[in-house]
């Protein structure tokens, strides 16, 4: 018996060369040396013009205050950190099971679902600097309009300036189902018309068949989504940057915006690398433990898991 | 029982009397006015901006929400006249800004559908421990979550040169990783090794294999993949920003005359609102043409027409 051989004559394997060669360069640039750069930032500081070894200084830094950064002690790195869970607790809270409920809806085909599914899916096509700039100028416009016929006055400081954070966040949830509710219906759609057919006809209601049958069923796809959700805490910018530039108030900033935003600041400046690269490594660290810890947790709860 | 026999074989939802009675759930009227009142909110912000974007200066700053009896369009004509951005003294008219927006968003949109295309292919067609490796770095690098590299990519980048180079933005997109690497890897392997092995006794070599066949066959996913990424990249100006900050994109100059312009004649509402519907427009199209390719199911086992 010969053996089916994988690379049948030297053409294959150039074939194989001259096409992997490229992106496996790029990976290993882009991903290993990247990254193991960044653990060696971790113990260095920038003097006199070069990177040179400081132990364990920049830990205490981020855990203290940051010598090289104005302002940033932990206390602000806590409050910022603390926004960026807000965020995802609102997001679980209302994006989360709308974007569940629009998809049930969109996947079932109701009434104009093929309007509504490109209606949400919009905002996720145009830019978001365009909807940012509508968004922001129709708060501190129209909208104080609308409050005063409303309340009889406008809030005194407007909307971007007294309320920064929650526009901010009401944005993001209000832009952001596009993606999920497409590849949750996707999901949905894999689901056997049988098994529906079969509760139908034992006169299960629409919400009944969302809770006990669709969700059960998708369960896959939404613990991905979740985690993916919880993989990007520390990361997401929640549209701050686009909705204030380098500004933002003090009180808006979450842990994505802070890194990005001084990130852009410091481009020239090294000696900023190191402590951005330590507090990127101890987020990535919380991150993980986070990460992995919620998806042990969520697999557990699978309702279609077997004993 | 006879109700039950004569129940239709498939899809329940399409026996009419069944979706009647459905239709009338209150939950799903409940949603059904949820999404209405969603549309709406989109309807007035997008109604109202274009509406603002017709007024003048004077005309917006007396009347906020409501329409104006006549409308400015000179607004759009000043758009393609004043659009510009400051790069260090440098002034970039919109021509500029859209050669750079396709340089960065075309070409890299481009690269992020080819690349994982074709090492896809590679790690199906030739399963050795290379590839398996490859497949395997693409599954923890999608799980691992890395936060922060931006210090240690841009010494990188400093240091290889290309830093403030478009093309270096090519180099740093040629990655593999990525979702799209399971699209493509599900589809190549879905297709069986029939249509090379068929087009090997015909006397083709790998590379026209590659480009006359399994290319072909996947055309419709790369098509989608180069959308879907053109108008990812078309819209952001983060990356631009942070890596190329002297070849601004038309994305960068909608946050610039929003957030950092102050001194120019773009510096009025009507007129940002104009910029912003220009530069929206074109996605717009393409939204509205590929709107079903867009939205149709992308899965890990391809796309489902």
């Amino acid at each position: 018996m010969t053996k089916n051989r994988i690379f049948k004559s030297k053409h294959d394997w150039f074939f194989y060369i001259s096409l992997m060669l490229l992106p496996c360069i790029q990976f290993f640039i882009f991903y290993i040396v990247v990254n193991f750069n960044s653990i060696l930032l971790v113990f260095q500081k920038f003097e006199n013009g070069k990177f040179v070894f400081n132990g364990f200084n920049n830990f205490v830094e981020v855990f203290t205050k940051s010598s090289t950064i104005n302002n940033i002690t932990i206390n602000s790195l806590l409050t910022y950190g603390k926004k960026s869970l807000i965020t995802y607790v609102f997001q679980m809270v209302f994006g989360f099971p709308f974007a569940i409920m629009f998809s049930f809806y969109i996947a079932k085909k109701y009434k104009g679902s093929g309007f509504f599914k490109v209606i949400i899916y919009l905002p996720h096509m145009v830019s978001a600097t365009v909807f940012v700039l509508m968004f922001k100028i129709f708060s501190d416009g129209a909208m104080l309009d609308v409050i005063e016929m409303i309340t009889g006055e406008k809030p005194f400081l407007g909307i971007t300036k007294g309320y920064p954070f929650e526009l901010a966040l009401i944005y993001t949830i209000w832009s952001s189902f596009g993606v999920n509710v497409l590849l949750y219906t996707g999901a949905m759609s894999q689901i056997s018309d049988s098994i529906i057919e079969s509760a139908q006809l034992d006169g299960i209601t629409p919400f009944k068949e969302m809770i006990l049958i669709t969700i059960p069923l998708i369960y896959p796809t939404i613990v991905t989504f979740l985690v993916v959700g919880l993989a990007g805490i520390f990361t997401n910018q929640m549209n701050l940057y686009t909705f204030y530039g380098e500004f933002a108030n003090d009180k808006a900033k979450t842990l994505g915006y802070f890194m990005y935003a001084t990130m852009k600041s410091s481009v020239t400046d090294y000696s900023d690398y190191p402590y951005l690269a330590t507090l990127g490594i101890v987020l990535t660290a919380i991150t993980m433990a986070i990460t992995f810890g919620a998806r042990a947790i969520l697999n557990r709860l699978d309702p279609m898991r077997e004993y | 029982m006879n109700k039950v026999l004569s129940a239709p074989k498939k899809g329940l939802f399409k026996n009419k009397n069944t979706s009647i009675k459905r239709g009338t759930s209150p939950f799903i009227i409940g949603l059904l006015v949820v999404f209405i009142i969603y549309t709406l909110s989109m309807a007035i912000l997008f109604g109202w901006a274009v509406f603002a974007s017709l007024k003048t200066e004077d005309g917006y700053l007396i009347e906020y929400l409501w329409p104006n009896n006549e409308f400015y369009f000179n607004n759009y004509i000043n758009v393609f006249k004043h659009f510009t951005v400051d790069v260090n003294g440098q002034i970039k008219t919109v021509a500029d800004m859209f050669v750079n927006t396709i340089l960065y968003a075309g070409v890299n949109a481009f690269i992020q559908a080819l690349v994982p295309c074709v090492v896809a292919y590679l790690v199906v067609r030739f399963p050795c421990k290379f590839s398996s490796l490859i497949y395997n770095i693409v599954l923890i690098t999608m799980i691992l979550p890395i936060v922060g590299a931006y210090p240690a990519e841009m010494s990188v980048l400093r240091g290889l040169g290309l830093y403030n180079q478009i093309w270096g933005t090519w180099i740093q997109k040629f990655n593999f990783q990525g979702m799209y690497f399971l699209v493509f890897y599900a589809m190549v392997k879905s297709m069986g090794k029939e249509y090379w092995e068929a087009a090997y006794i015909d006397g083709a070599d790998q590379y026209t294999v590659l480009l006359k066949v399994i290319m072909p066959l996947l055309k419709n996913t790369i098509v989608l993949v180069v959308l879907l990424q053109f108008i990812g990249f078309w819209n952001d100006y983060q990356s631009q920003l942070l890596y190329i900050p002297s070849y601004p994109t038309l994305a960068y100059g909608i946050y610039y005359i929003t957030n950092v312009k102050t001194d120019s004649d773009l510096v009025n509402t009507p007129m940002k609102l104009s910029a912003a519907i220009v530069f929206a427009t074109p996605i717009i199209i393409l939204f509205v043409i590929f709107r079903n390719k867009l939205m149709g199911n992308l899965t890990m086992g391809g796309v489902k027409e």
